[in-house]
């Protein structure tokens, strides 16, 4: 790269800067006009003092320091979205699922206990009827009790127990 | 002497002169934009200028003449600036260019050079003037910066015209000649 002509270099500077005097301004102008390296020099005069003033004007300017954070880009916001809905329905899914499973679980335990609290009720209405049964004088009660039993514990032990004891004429009580 | 004139004067007479912290207060953007010159951003720019009005306090009784406190006050920011070098220029043009799109926009007005181009330049200018001699970097900013011509810059800070002038062509010519030497985008 050609730098600028010596006698002229100094001269450029002052002559960009419009501080030469009017003969000196067109003798300068006019070499400029032949001179391909004295001009491509005051091009880069003029470029880089603009250069300058971006670089002072950047330092004076304070907004970096005001500047509140950034705001997030069109694909953050995007990722958020969609992990924020991934992550409702993951909630949703957990939800639903652990209800579904809860209330199985719920009725399954409802029917045990239920079972067994028919079990125990079945069994302590038949050791009472026992009792009974050896009194004299209470045989229409017993068959009224028995009947009780075989028709509302019928999958019970003691209404399995009442039926293998009853005669086949009682039998028909629980058809 | 009319009596209007005459008590005229003697309210002139019997002003105080200003002091160093009234000059400083009065220059203070000027000496703000002479820290942003030499190359201190907005916040360190800030704290130079606290550090020269404690300077001032302490100063406060040594000068009488205003145009010797301008100069004091000058010098002494910028000898402020030059011992806080690691935070000179500290900005990449990278980073100015991505927070600022408005320069490049600017600049590239009129078939100016792209983007990338553009950061190069910058960042060509910016080293330069980080390394360039403290009495070269002072001439340019007070001239082009500060908007002082030359005659002002020479009574300011004392120095001969010639030498004003000399100082700003060496400089002009060894921004102009880096970025020369990576190649101006057309």
């Amino acid at each position: 790269m050609n730098g600028p002509c010596k006698e002229f270099a100094d001269r450029i500077v002052d002559y960009v800067d419009g501080e030469l005097p009017q003969d000196e301004t067109q003798a300068v102008g006019r070499h400029l006009v032949a001179c391909e390296p004295c001009r491509r020099t005051a091009e880069a005069l003029n470029r880089s003092l603009g250069l300058a003033k971006v670089l002072w004007s950047d330092n004076l300017d304070d907004r970096e320091r005001t500047q509140a954070a950034p705001a997030p880009r069109l694909y953050h916001i995007r990722v958020y979205a969609v992990a924020a809905s991934v992550l409702i329905a993951a909630s949703v899914l957990v939800l639903v699922v652990g209800d579904h499973y809860s209330r199985s679980s719920l009725t399954r335990s409802g029917n045990v206990e239920r079972q067994v609290a028919d079990v125990g009720a079945a069994a302590e209405l038949l050791a009472a009827t026992q009792i009974l049964a050896r009194c004299e004088g209470t045989e229409a009660l017993v068959e009224r009790q028995y009947r009780f039993i075989l028709k509302e514990y019928a999958g019970t032990p003691a209404a399995e127990s009442i039926r293998t004891r009853l005669s086949p004429e009682s039998r028909r009580y629980t058809q | 002497m009319c009596m209007a004139q005459e008590c005229k004067r003697e309210s002139v007479e019997d002003a105080d002169p200003p002091g160093l912290m009234d000059v400083f207060l009065r220059q203070r953007e000027r000496l703000l934009r002479i820290a942003a010159g030499m190359g201190m951003a907005r916040t360190d720019a800030d704290d130079v200028l606290q550090d020269v009005s404690i300077q001032v306090l302490k100063n406060a009784d040594r000068f009488e003449q205003e145009n010797v406190m301008t100069r004091w006050l000058i010098t002494t920011t910028v000898n402020h600036c030059l011992t806080e070098h690691r935070k000179r220029f500290r900005h990449k043009a990278s980073r100015i260019i991505k927070r600022r799109p408005d320069i490049a926009e600017g600049l590239a007005e009129g078939g100016g050079p792209d983007r990338v181009a553009l950061s190069e330049e910058l960042e060509v200018i910016r080293r330069t003037l980080a390394e360039l001699d403290p009495s070269l970097l002072l001439a340019v900013v007070l001239r082009y910066f500060c908007d002082m011509s030359s005659n002002e810059i020479a009574e300011t800070l004392e120095w001969n015209a010639s030498t004003v002038r000399s100082r700003l062509r060496e400089a002009r010519l060894i921004l102009a000649g880096k970025l020369l030497q990576r190649g101006i985008e057309p």
